[in-house]
C-alpha cells in the first residue's frame, strides 16, 4: 500500500518506509522511515558514516535494501532496476561525483536527457522528422542548463581535469536538465569556500522555484541546511535519531550528542 | 584490391559500434561476417542443399537480419562480461561458428565450400567488373558511414559512450545497459552481415577458411589504428591495414624496386667506406632487382608488423582518433549546428 500522506497531512512525493540495508555485518540503515513533501526542501543530516549516502543509492536503486519500502507516489521503487528510476522523475548528484570523464561537459549534461527522449536505432539512422524536432528540444534545454549554471565555457571541455567545483555543477546541469520532480543532492556544498556556499545556497532555493521540484538535500554545512530546507531528518549510525524543522531539530539533545559525540 | 579496402572499412565500421563507441572488446565479429557470406551462399550457391535462387537484393536484408540474431545470440550470455573476459569468450564464439560451418557439411558443405554464387542483379543491370564493384562497395561504405556517424552523435551514441566510460553511472542515468549492449551487438553483426553477403556475392565462392580469427584481428586491428570510435580512421586503418599489404605484393612495386639499383649502389659505397675504416667486414645489399621478390615473401609481414608498432607507439589513440577521444580545448573546433531536418 502506497504511503502518501506524511505525519504534518502535506502531499509526499517520496516516503521511505522502515528501510534497513546492511553490508555484510555492517547495518547502515536501520528501520529508516520519513516523508519528503511535495515542494519542498527535506535536509538529511548526520555524522559520516551515518548512512545518508545510502539512502540515496537505495532511493536510487544502486543498492537493494534487505527490508522496507521506498514510495514515490504510487510506484514502490525497490521493484525496479536502477536504469528505471530516471524515468519516474528522479535525478540525483553524486558526492564523490560521477560524470563521464571523456566526455565532454556538453556530452555529459545531455546525457542526463536519455531518460526523457527516446529516438531509437531506426528513427536516429533514418532521421526521421521527429527525431530532429526531439534534438532541437533537447539541445535548448541543454543550452538552457549551460548557461543558468555558468558552463558555457567549458563545454566543449572534457570533463577530466576541470576543477572540483565546476564538475559539481556540470553533474547540477546534468541532473536539472531531466526536469526532475525530484532532485536528490549529495552534499552539493563539498569543496567550495564560504562565499560560494552562500550562493549555492540562493541557487538551490531558485531551482526548486524555478523547476518546481522537490529536493532531499544532504549536507554537512549546517549553516546551509538549517537555512534552507523546510524540514530536516537526522541519521546517526543508520538510525533516525530526530526529525522536525530546523529549528526543532537545532535544540534537540539526541541529535547535539549524536554531533558532539563524533567531534569528542 | 581496392574492392577489399572498402569492404574492410564496412566491416571496421561495423565493429567500431561494438569496440569503438559501446567499449565492448568483441573478437568474435567474424561470426557476422560468415553469418551474411553464408546467407547469400546458401540460398544462391547450385551446391547449396538450401538453393532458392533468390536474388542478390532479397537476400541482402535477410543476411543483415540474420547476423543481427546472431549479434544477440552472442550477446545474451557475455552481457555480465567485461573487458578481457569479454574478448576471450568472443573469440570462442568466431571459432564455434567456423567449426560448425565445417561441421555441418550437409548444409554448408563443410570445407568444400559453396561455389559459383551468382552476382547482384539489378533490373537486369549486373555488377561484374572491378570498377563497379569498387564503386558498389564504397558506396555501401558512405551508407553505412552516414548512418554510424549518426548513431554516433545521437543519443543512442551517447548512451553507448556513457556505458563505456562507466556502466554503473550509465544506468543511474537511465541508461538500459542491457539493452544498449545488446544493441550495439546487433548493430555491429548487421554491419558486419551486410559486408559478408557482399563479399560472397563478389568472391562467388566461400568456405569455411574464409572466416578464420585472422579476419576478426584485422578488423579489430583497423579500428584500433586508425582510432577508435573514428569514421576517417576506420577508413585510414583499412587503407594501411588492407591496402599497403597488397601494395607491396604488387607487380608494379617490383619494378619500382628494381629501378632503385642506384641507391644500392650508393649504399654498397657507403658501407664500402665504413668496412674500409672498421676491421672486419660488412655484407653488400643484393642486387636491387630481388629486392621486389624479397618483399612478396615474409619481409612484408615484417615491414608490416614494424609499421603497426610504429604508429601505435607514436600515435597510440589511433592515426585519426575521433574528436571525442582527442582531448583539446579548440573552441572553434565546433559539433555540427542544430541538425537540420527533412522536409
Ligand atoms: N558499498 C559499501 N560496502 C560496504 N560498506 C559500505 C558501502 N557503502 C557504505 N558503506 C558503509 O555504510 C556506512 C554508511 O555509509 P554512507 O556512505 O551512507 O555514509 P554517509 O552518511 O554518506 O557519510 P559521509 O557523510 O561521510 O558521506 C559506513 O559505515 C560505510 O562505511
Ligand atoms: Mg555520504
Amino acid at each position: 500500500m502506497a504511503a502518501t500522506v506524511s505525519a504534518n497531512g502535506s502531499q509526499a512525493l517520496l516516503s521511505v518506509r522502515d528501510v534497513s540495508l546492511r553490508f555484510g555485518g555492517l547495518v547502515a540503515l536501520d528501520g529508516v522511515s520519513f516523508d519528503v513533501p511535495a515542494g519542498k526542501i527535506l535536509g538529511l543530516i548526520g555524522p559520516n558514516g551515518a548512512g545518508k549516502t545510502t539512502m540515496f543509492n537505495a532511493i536510487t536503486r544502486l543498492y537493494r535494501p534487505q527490508a522496507g519500502e521506498i514510495w514515490f507516489g504510487q510506484t514502490n521503487l525497490l521493484g525496479l532496476a536502477p536504469h528505471e528510476i530516471p524515468r519516474l522523475g528522479i535525478a540525483r548528484t553524486f558526492q564523490n561525483l560521477a560524470l563521464f570523464p571523456s566526455m565532454t561537459v556538453r556530452d555529459n549534461i545531455r546525457v542526463g536527457l536519455h531518460a526523457s527522449t527516446k529516438a531509437d536505432v531506426f528513427s536516429q539512422a533514418l532521421r526521421l522528422p521527429w527525431v530532429g524536432r526531439e534534438e532541437r528540444r533537447a539541445e535548448q534545454v541543454v543550452d538552457e542548463a549551460i548557461d543558468y549554471l555558468g558552463l558555457r565555457a567549458v563545454e566543449r571541455h572534457p570533463a577530466a581535469g576541470l576543477p572540483f567545483g565546476t564538475l559539481k555543477r556540470i553533474e547540477l546541469a546534468r541532473a536539472l536538465v531531466a526536469r526532475p520532480k525530484l532532485l536528490l543532492l549529495d552534499e552539493p556544498a563539498g569543496g567550495l569556500n564560504h562565499e560560494e556556499v552562500s550562493a549555492l545556497g540562493a541557487l538551490i532555493r531558485d531551482i526548486r522555484e524555478r523547476f518546481d521540484v522537490t529536493i532531499l538535500l544532504v549536507e554537512h554545512h549546517m549553516g546551509l541546511v538549517m537555512s534552507i530546507s523546510d524540514r530536516v531528518v537526522v541519521l546517526d549510525f543508520g538510525k533516525k535519531i530526530a526529525e522536525g524543522t530546523p529549528d526543532e531539530v537545532r535544540r534537540n539533545p539526541e541529535v547535539i550528542r549524536a554531533y558532539l559525540g563524533v567531534e569528542a | 584490391m581496392l574492392v577489399f579496402v572498402a569492404l574492410f572499412v564496412v566491416l571496421g565500421l561495423g565493429l567500431n559500434v561494438v569496440v569503438g563507441f559501446a567499449g565492448l572488446l568483441d573478437l568474435g565479429y567474424v561470426a557476422f561476417f560468415a553469418a551474411g557470406a553464408y546467407t547469400m551462399g546458401l540460398l544462391t550457391s547450385p551446391g547449396s542443399p538450401i538453393d532458392a535462387g533468390l536474388n542478390f537484393w532479397l537476400i541482402l536484408p535477410m543476411g543483415i537480419l540474420i547476423a543481427s540474431a546472431v549479434g544477440l545470440l552472442l550477446g545474451l550470455p557475455v552481457l555480465p562480461l567485461r573487458g578481457d573476459y569479454l574478448a576471450i569468450v568472443t573469440t570462442g564464439f568466431g571459432e564455434i561458428i567456423r567449426l560448425f560451418l565445417i561441421n555441418r557439411d550437409d548444409l554448408t558443405r563443410g570445407s568444400q565450400g559453396l561455389s559459383a554464387i551468382p552476382r547482384p542483379d539489378l533490373f537486369g543491370y549486373r555488377i561484374d567488373s572491378f570498377t563497379e564493384w569498387f564503386y558498389f562497395v564504397v558506396a555501401a561504405a558512405v551508407i553505412v558511414g552516414f548512418c554510424t556517424s549518426r548513431l554516433r552523435d545521437s543519443r543512442i551514441g551517447r548512451a553507448w559512450e556513457a556505458i563505456r566510460e562507466d556502466e554503473d553511472v550509465a544506468a543511474a542515468m537511465g541508461v538500459n545497459t542491457t539493452k544498449y549492449k545488446l544493441l550495439a551487438f546487433a548493430s555491429g553483426a548487421a554491419i558486419g552481415g551486410l559486408g559478408g553477403v557482399i563479399y560472397a556475392a563478389f568472391i562467388g565462392f566461400i568456405s569455411p577458411a574464409a572466416f578464420s580469427l585472422q579476419v576478426s584481428i584485422d578488423v579489430l586491428a583497423i579500428v584500433i589504428i586508425g582510432g577508435m570510435g573514428s569514421t576517417p580512421g576506420v577508413i585510414l586503418g583499412s587503407l594501411i591495414l588492407i591496402g599497403v599489404p597488397r601494395i607491396l605484393q604488387f607487380r608494379e612495386t617490383s619494378d619500382f624496386l628494381a629501378n632503385l639499383g642506384w641507391l644500392r649502389d650508393g649504399l654498397n659505397g657507403l658501407i664500402g667506406a665504413v668496412d674500409a675504416l672498421t676491421p672486419g667486414s660488412i655484407g653488400r645489399l643484393p642486387p636491387a632487382e630481388t629486392w621486389g621478390a624479397q618483399l612478396a615473401d615474409d619481409t612484408r609481414f615484417i615491414i608490416f608488423g614494424a609499421l603497426l608498432v610504429i604508429v601505435m607507439v607514436v600515435r597510440p589513440s589511433g592515426l585519426w582518433p575521433s574528436s571525442r577521444r582527442r582531448l583539446e580545448f579548440a573552441h572553434d573546433d565546433a559539433p555540427a549546428p542544430a541538425p537540420v531536418t527533412a522536409p
